[in-house]
């Protein structure tokens, strides 16, 4: 259907793809995996139109065709669901469907009975539901990806690629994603599927690539493969699968404690303790009010009831400002917008929250400064050029580690993450952990919410479940199962 | 339900995106207005409301399409400015000249759009700025042709603008006309869709295999052409061609478009409110002559200060609204 010959792709500087071959046959939902940097999302830029390849060629039902530009591409049939929202939120659904495809009647005039027409054709072809008239806005993050493929379907597409069609879902929408993968398949659609999520693989692909370092290391049947050799191809070592934790961190005084916090909608009474050098994870669904804790612990969520001991002493926390004069500091799972000014350089970024350290009646100790933000980016490893390299030029593991290192000059005794490895690929996954453990040994407390079952059960000390606002289970690492987490996350307490 | 696309529907979106507030607060507006000062409804002045309205809801339709699409354009009063004072100098008796002159204007207002939206497009240059330079070289352009007022423009055509019969006149209609067509763009055709597509997010409609350049430069290209057309009605009325005709046109558009329910941002709202915005910016004018002439004020200070507090009033609502 497709075959992409020895295709060479270099930046200034680096090389993305070298001599790279892979084709993908009809039909076939086809996995692509491999590090952030491993080339995955070069060649699905080469494929779509968006980059030109130096060398190499590509051959759509053996006819080599030239793809100049993403019109083009979609041209030969091929659409592209990016990982970002790709939908305008204030039209309706059919006109985000039809958008560059409407069909046009007399006189120039959009034919909307035939667009409506069309769309619920191909709505019933995969059996699914989605009212054509809601706005693209007010659809569920599920409902918003499928309305995303319907668009490529629209333009005609016989191969997809879905770029981490799943990232943004919760669990239990993503098998209503998956019947509409594999309806897709079953008409004859080919799909190139890209996951971090490597047990997403296992469950809809055909045949899986790796990626590493710009070059192709091989492609397998999923039934030839199991995830644990597909991790040692994707980053070359054995990653251990179990961490180190800890069981006596009870004997550690309690440095922060939350009691009865509501407030006016996701939150129905939690109170739990933290204590020094601990690492305590909060599970569940995504929406049952992990969201709103995390962000009431930084003070940007308000509530209604509720006490809050800090140190042993009383606090209200109504601002950043104020859980920053605490000592808490917080990693959003929004990068981007809420944890880093991206287009400004590593240095402002680190320097940013504790700039009122090193400054005398407004003007800023730059040469201090330089040293503060030298000696973060060294102990925490940050891969970058220079500190004055734009954030957005980093990958997902060093940018967390900007947020990260944030914090660290104000001596947080509390570190807050909120999806803390979310966009970050395996191997830089397993630093983030490692600092996390390396912080806690070092007596801060840690309090993460995950939405990852892997995290959950392998990085914390402690874990609690959430379900509908409230802690529904808490369980000691040591007895922590899958099990008995997805039983308190469906909320049948005393598990 | 396909009733979502019918004229009512899309004129006045009575859904999330409502512009029917706008109308309210209008037709609010003009019941006060005619408790106060009951000559405000008289033929007469009715019909003189709606010819004032004219020339901005002319800029404003032209405008309104550019910040739909995301753009902004503050070069339209200086090129009001330049088209009064081209016609007004190359215009005769000859009825053949006046209908060259009146391409050579019509020709003029496409180059200047095409020129801001190159500019946008093809140099990446945001909106604001590219049309605040160019705002200036027009307004310098046309102070080489006069230095203030004058030119000359013919009776004929001069006549054949400002024929009024009652509620009726021949710039009314006009304006109508160009509803008509405007309307016909923004919500029959799939210009119009990717103009909202545009304000949307620009990213998305070139993933959707459109030409975003195409549709970026022609709501430019349009802007120009309501701003030629805005430049002649003006220059007719007149009857001569000013290096300032234009300037107050720049903001008042601007201002229709946003109290009409589009935001500065674009992507939502539309033609229903931006009618409806210049309505009441043009009104208030009216209404402060009637009322000051009335109760014997001193009127111009108090139309800007409720033209501010009336767009202030609308932000603070659409905030609301999202």
């Amino acid at each position: 259907m497709l075959e992409c010959k020895d295709i060479t792709k270099t930046f200034p500087g680096v090389t993305a793809l070298s001599h790279v071959s892979i084709f993908f046959n009809q039909a076939e939902i086809h996995a692509l995996v491999g590090e952030n940097g491993a080339g995955k999302s070069t060649l699905i830029k080469i494929i779509a139109g968006k980059y030109r390849p130096d060398t190499g060629e590509i051959y759509l039902k053996g006819k080599k065709v030239q793809m100049t530009d993403p019109r083009k591409a979609i041209e030969h049939g091929i659409s592209t669901v990016f990982q970002e929202y790709n939908l305008l939120p204030h039209l309706r659904v059919l006109e985000n469907i039809i958008l560059g495809n409407e069909p046009i009647g007399k006189r120039g005039r959009i034919d909307w009975k035939k667009a409506r027409a069309i769309c619920t054709q191909l709505m019933d072809n995969l059996q699914i539901n989605i009212d054509l008239d809601r706005y693209a806005g007010d659809l569920g993050a599920a409902e918003a990806k499928m309305v995303e493929i319907l668009k490529a379907l629209v333009s005609k597409a016989e191969i997809i690629i879905m770029d981490e069609p799943t990232a943004a879902l919760p669990e239990k929408e993503v098998e209503a994603l998956f019947r509409l993968i594999r309806n897709l398949k079953a008409s004859g659609v080919t799909v190139i599927y890209i996951s971090h999520r490597l047990n997403e693989i296992f469950s809809i692909a055909d045949r899986v690539s790796v990626l590493k370092d710009g070059k192709m290391v091989g492609t397998f049947s999923v039934n030839s493969i199991n995830q644990d050799e597909l991790i040692r191809l994707m980053i070359g070592r054995e990653i251990s699968s179990t961490f180190s934790y800890r069981q006596n961190f009870q004997e550690n005084p309690v440095i922060l404690s939350l009691r009865n916090i509501e407030d006016q909608r996701h939150l129905k009474g939690i109170s739990f303790d933290l204590h020094q050098g601990e690492i305590l994870a909060i599970g569940g669904m995504t929406g049952n009010g992990q969201r709103e804790i995390i962000r009431f612990l930084f003070g940007s969520h308000s509530i209604s009831k509720g006490e809050v001991f800090y140190e042993g002493k009383k606090v209200s926390i109504r601002s950043p400002r104020d859980a920053l004069q605490l000592g808490i500091g917080f990693i959003p799972d929004d990068r981007r917008n809420e944890g880093l000014a991206v287009t400004q350089s590593v240095r402002k970024n680190i320097a940013l929250p504790s700039i009122h350290l090193r400054q005398t009646i407004g003007f800023i100790h730059h040469r201090e400064e330089k040293e503060i933000v030298e000696k973060m980016v060294s102990t925490l490893s940050i891969l970058v050029p220079m500190v004055s390299t734009p954030v957005q030029n980093l990958s997902g593991g060093n940018q967390q580690r900007v947020v990260i290192a944030k914090w660290l000059p104000l001596k947080p005794k509390v570190l807050l993450f909120h999806e803390p490895t979310l966009g970050v690929d395996v191997g830089a996954k397993m630093g983030i952990y490692q600092l996390m453990r390396q912080f806690a040994d070092e007596g801060v407390a840690i309090l993460i919410v995950t939405s990852d079952m892997i995290e959950l059960l392998r990085i914390p000390d402690r874990i609690l479940v959430f379900f509908e606002g409230k802690i529904t289970g808490e369980f000691f690492r040591q007895n922590a199962t899958e099990e008995k987490i997805m039983f308190a996350a469906s909320g049948q307490k005393g598990a | 339900m396909n009733k979502i696309y019918s004229f009512w529907y899309q004129i006045l979106h009575p859904d999330r995106h409502s512009s029917a507030f706008i109308w309210f607060i209008l037709l609010g507006l003009v019941i006060i207005v005619v408790a106060i000062v009951p000559e405000f409804i008289q033929i007469n002045n009715v019909s003189n409301v709606l010819i004032q309205m004219v020339p901005l809801g002319l800029v404003s339709l032209g405008q309104g399409l550019v910040i739909l699409g995301g753009g902004i354009d503050l070069s339209v009063g200086s090129q009001i400015s330049l088209i009064t004072l081209i016609a007004a100098n190359t215009m005769t008796d000859s009825p053949v000249i006046i209908i060259l002159s009146l391409f050579l204007c019509l020709g003029a207002g496409v180059v200047f759009g095409t020129l801001n939206g190159l500019l946008v497009h093809k140099m990446n240059i945001p909106p604001l700025i590219v049309t605040l330079c160019t705002s200036f070289i027009f307004q310098g352009l046309a102070y080489t042709l006069h230095k203030t007022t004058g030119g000359y423009i013919p009776s004929s055509f001069q006549m054949s603008l400002t024929i009024s019969w009652g509620l009726f006149s021949i710039p009314f209609l006009l304006f109508l006309s160009f509803i008509g067509i405007e309307f016909y763009l923004l919500y029959r055709t799939r210009f119009g869709r990717y103009i909202y597509a545009l304000g949307g997010n620009e990213e998305v409609l070139a993933n959707a295999g459109v030409s975003v350049g195409k549709i970026k430069v022609t709501t430019y290209v349009i802007a120009g052409l309501m701003a030629a057309i805005t430049g002649l009605y003006l220059a007719a009325r007149v009857k001569s061609g000013g290096a300032l005709y234009g300037v107050p046109f720049t903001l008042n558009s601007v201002t229709a478009v946003v109290v009409g329910g589009t935001p500065l941002s674009g992507g939502v709202g539309g033609l229903g409110g931006t009618i409806a915005g210049v309505a009441i910016v043009s009104m208030l004018n009216n209404v402060l002559n009637l009322i000051s002439f009335r109760f014997n004020l001193q009127s111009s200070f108090y139309k800007e200060i409720l033209t501010g507090l009336v767009l202030v009033i609308a932000m603070i609502f659409y905030r609301k609204r999202s």
